[in-house]
């Protein structure tokens, strides 16, 4: 048995803090929240010269070959330092769709550039009708000749603003809740057709509404739609990661306040309600470092099953723990608390975007319990008439 | 980072299986047992060798590693054998190994390894609960022995057991916690008086015992006098892996799922399912909680935080699976059969709710917990 990391792994871990750390604090933070493109140009271009966006890529796709581990120790200490560089959507989302589905090509064109930060791309799946359904997908794309056209709307289309490029999940066959007859295709952010409406997301960064009317299109790879099942759990598991950050830096900023506000002559810290309450927050913190670490041992595991469970179980713990640590750092820190003065209302608010992403607690708890039925019914437990 | 099991580790997990099928008690699991049935059960185990599984090969344990035990603990839950009468085994044991003289190492842990002996413990009294090192049962020198005077409370399997291991009072003077002793009490010695206390599941586990100038030898007490509360401090810490209860948390889900599968009317209700799944996610975390505490303890490391919320979140769980259980019963649940379980499924549910209300109260309460860990975690 054993949970220790690797040399390595602790002295990348601990690479990324320092430069998150130094990369820029609260008051540069807040700036960057208020500009249309939501990130800093600066940071990210920092970053692609530190190799970072290649990380998960293979070798053979010119990637630095690490594994989720590494992915998910970085993704700790993005939330932790309170980082809003598009990370998400064009390493973990765009570049894993495309690592996994594109042509020699196709990896060739896109991924040096989304490797080294002068290339974005987002990817566009979530229809609002579907609310959690990854692949719940009315956008349609018709062959015409050698390539596609593509006609529906997407939204929550993270980083869109700044992507040059877009992969669109569309249906070629079936129906709209099928898991099957679903690709990928690649657009030009600004072809003819292409709408786009910007908007804030909620915690950080920028997103869109995009809207297509006849858009011309390529497709990657052939069936999409367990890919991107996949890349979504991938980057489901990357914001819990994120949230488990975010939720020490909640818990720690907390205890130290409370240790030095006074009020009828006392620390807060020294009053058991509060005592009580702090524990409780310390006690999510350290469940959902347990979590954290399931998700590392299991998201490599053969069976697609267990990996599915691995993430559900996690994101379903940690959006009720990271919402108690959220909403009592909050209560602790009294009216400052709901201010954007503090960078606790931040944390709070990048808290809540996570509870929501891919899936709530609910979506997960559902998505557990199906796949429990189909490992009964596998195992003889459940007749299969039932 | 690696969870597998190793060859020897897998091969163990087998040997353990197969054995406990062929060597199950043959009386139903119950609520209670008798003592003919504990001791029976822990013969058994005894005479394989395998009733110490914390202690070393010197004092006849397993010298079983925490990997090992964790296999054992998980084998006996899904086994459903019944448990092991914990305070001779695992709590008056280790404390002689670590603060007995030669003389009560040789006269007691032979006897608890080989399950010829039932302890109990002496902790609480009715003053002093959550503040027990307010205790006053007073033990006073008098030649080679301690007259011992006063009373303890909710005292498990008291009037079943053979010795008694109590904190006493030797010093009014002082700090509190600086007069109490660890002594040891054969439950036979004149002056000694058991009372029945039934619990709420209808059972009798619990006792009163008063001591009416109880004469024991001064040989009994454990360590130096006036000592006796870095001995519960020992004993508190010792242990932490094994008090979330995992194993008994993965048994019950297993059942949970069973029970909503037999009944037409749950199987297709969502609402169960999510409730179900929201008790297995807890216990995920639990058990990963716990396997780092076990690694910790495993490679030799001291407790970290990790393991200093198992005994909250695992109480709390258990707590949640018995009201769960209970719920899933609907009419079924209420007939009330004190000290049934097993058939018919639900017979034992309200039983084993109500009594699993002591899982947040014995052992430090769970808000005794929050203030130990609000201290020492956080520093506050």
């Amino acid at each position: 048995m054993d949970f220790s990391f690797t040399e390595e792994q602790t002295l990348l871990k601990d690479s990324f803090q320092r430069f998150l750390q130094d990369a820029y604090g609260f008051e540069d933070y807040r700036k960057i929240i208020e500009t249309d493109q939501g990130y800093s140009a600066d940071t990210w271009a920092q970053m692609g010269e530190l190799q970072w966006q290649g990380l998960p890529f293979s070798d053979a796709d010119g990637g630095l070959g690490y594994g989720h581990i590494e992915l998910l120790l970085l993704a700790e200490e993005m939330g932790r330092g309170l980082c809003v560089e598009p990370y998400m959507a064009n390493v973990v989302l765009a570049g894993q769709a495309i690592a996994k589905l594109g042509n020699a090509a196709q990896k060739a064109e896109l991924l040096p550039g989304l490797m080294d930060g002068s290339r974005q791309i987002s990817l566009a799946h979530v229809e609002l009708a579907g609310r959690y359904q990854t692949l719940w997908c009315e956008t349609q794309a018709t062959q015409q000749g050698d390539s596609w056209v593509l006609n529906g709307r997407k939204s929550m289309v993270l980083n869109a603003p700044n992507a040059a490029q877009l992969l669109v999940l569309a249906r070629t066959s079936g129906n709209t809740a099928d898991a099957k007859g679903l690709g990928l295709f690649l657009i030009d952010a600004n072809a003819s057709g292409v709408t786009l409406s910007p908007n804030k997301v909620l915690g950080g960064g920028v997103g869109g509404e995009l809207s297509l009317d006849n858009v011309s299109a390529q497709r990657l790879g052939d069936e999409a739609g367990a890919v991107i099942e996949d890349v979504i759990d991938l980057g489901t598991a990357y914001t819990c990661a994120d949230a488990y950050g975010a939720m020490q830096a909640l818990l720690g900023k907390t205890v130290e306040y409370s240790k030095t506000r006074k009020q009828f002559g006392m620390p807060l810290g020294a009053f058991q309600a509060l005592q009580h309450r702090m524990v409780d927050m310390f006690i999510e913190v350290q469940q959902s470092q347990s979590m954290i670490l399931m998700l590392m041992l299991r998201l490599s595991d053969d069976d697609r099953a267990v990996r599915q469970h691995a993430v559900s179980a996690c994101k379903a713990y940690m959006h009720k723990a990271s919402k108690y640590v959220a909403q009592q750092a909050v209560q602790l820190h009294g009216g400052i608390g709901v201010t954007e003065e503090l960078d606790i209302g931040h944390y709070f608010r990048r808290l809540t975007a996570f509870g929501s992403l891919y899936g709530d607690r609910t979506h997960h708890l559902r998505r557990i319990a199906a796949l429990d039925k189909a490992q009964r019914k596998s195992d003889g437990k459940l007749a299969s008439a039932a | 980072m690696n969870l597998e099991f190793s060859a020897e580790e897998k091969a163990f997990q087998q040997e353990v299986r197969e054995w406990l099928r062929a060597n199950k008690p043959d009386f139903p699991p119950s609520l209670t047992h008798s003592r003919e049935q504990t001791m029976a059960w822990e013969q058994t185990l005894a005479s394989k060798g395998w009733l110490a599984t914390g202690w070393p090969k010197e004092y006849g344990g397993t010298g079983w590693t925490a990997t090992q035990r964790y296999i054992w603990d998980d084998e006996c839950a899904l086994a459903n054998v019944p448990g092991v009468n914990p305070f001779g085994v695992s709590m008056c044991g280790p404390v002689l190994m670590a603060f007995g003289s030669d003389e009560q190492k040789a006269e007691h842990l032979p006897h608890i390894v080989n399950a010829t002996r039932l302890w109990c413990q002496g902790y609480s009294e009715p003053g002093s609960g959550s503040d027990l090192a307010s205790l006053k049962t007073r033990a006073e020198r008098d030649g080679d022995e301690y007259v011992v005077n006063g009373q303890k409370i909710w005292t498990t399997s008291a009037h079943i057991a053979d010795w008694i291991f109590c904190l006493v009072r030797t010093d009014s003077e002082g700090r509190k916690q600086e007069g109490i002793s660890f002594l040891l009490i054969d439950m036979k010695t004149p002056g000694i008086e058991v009372r029945e206390i039934r619990s709420i599941d209808g059972a009798h586990h619990l006792n009163e015992v008063f001591f009416k100038d109880v004469r024991v030898p001064a040989k009994n007490l454990v360590g130096e006098e006036g000592k006796g509360w870095t001995i519960a401090k020992f004993l508190l810490g010792h242990e932490r892996t094994s008090i979330a209860g995992v194993p008994m948390c993965k048994a019950a889900i297993a059942e949970l799922k069973d029970l909503r599968d037999a009944d037409p009317m749950l199987r297709d209700d969502p609402k169960i399912d999510e409730d179900i799944a929201a008790l297995e996610v807890d216990l995920l975390a639990l058990e990963f909680t716990n396997l780092r505490a076990l690694e910790r303890a495993e490679s030799g490391k001291p407790p970290g935080p990790e393991s200093s919320g198992l005994k909250i979140k695992g109480t709390e769980l258990q707590q949640a699976l018995a009201e769960f259980k209970v719920e899933l019963g609907a009419y079924a649940s209420l007939p009330w059969q004190a000290d049934a379980i097993g058939q018919p499924a639900y017979a034992g549910a309200t039983a084993s709710y109500n009594i699993g209300r002591a899982a947040t109260i014995y052992g430090g309460t769970n808000e005794i917990q929050k203030n130990v860990l609000a201290k020492f975690a956080l520093g506050l």
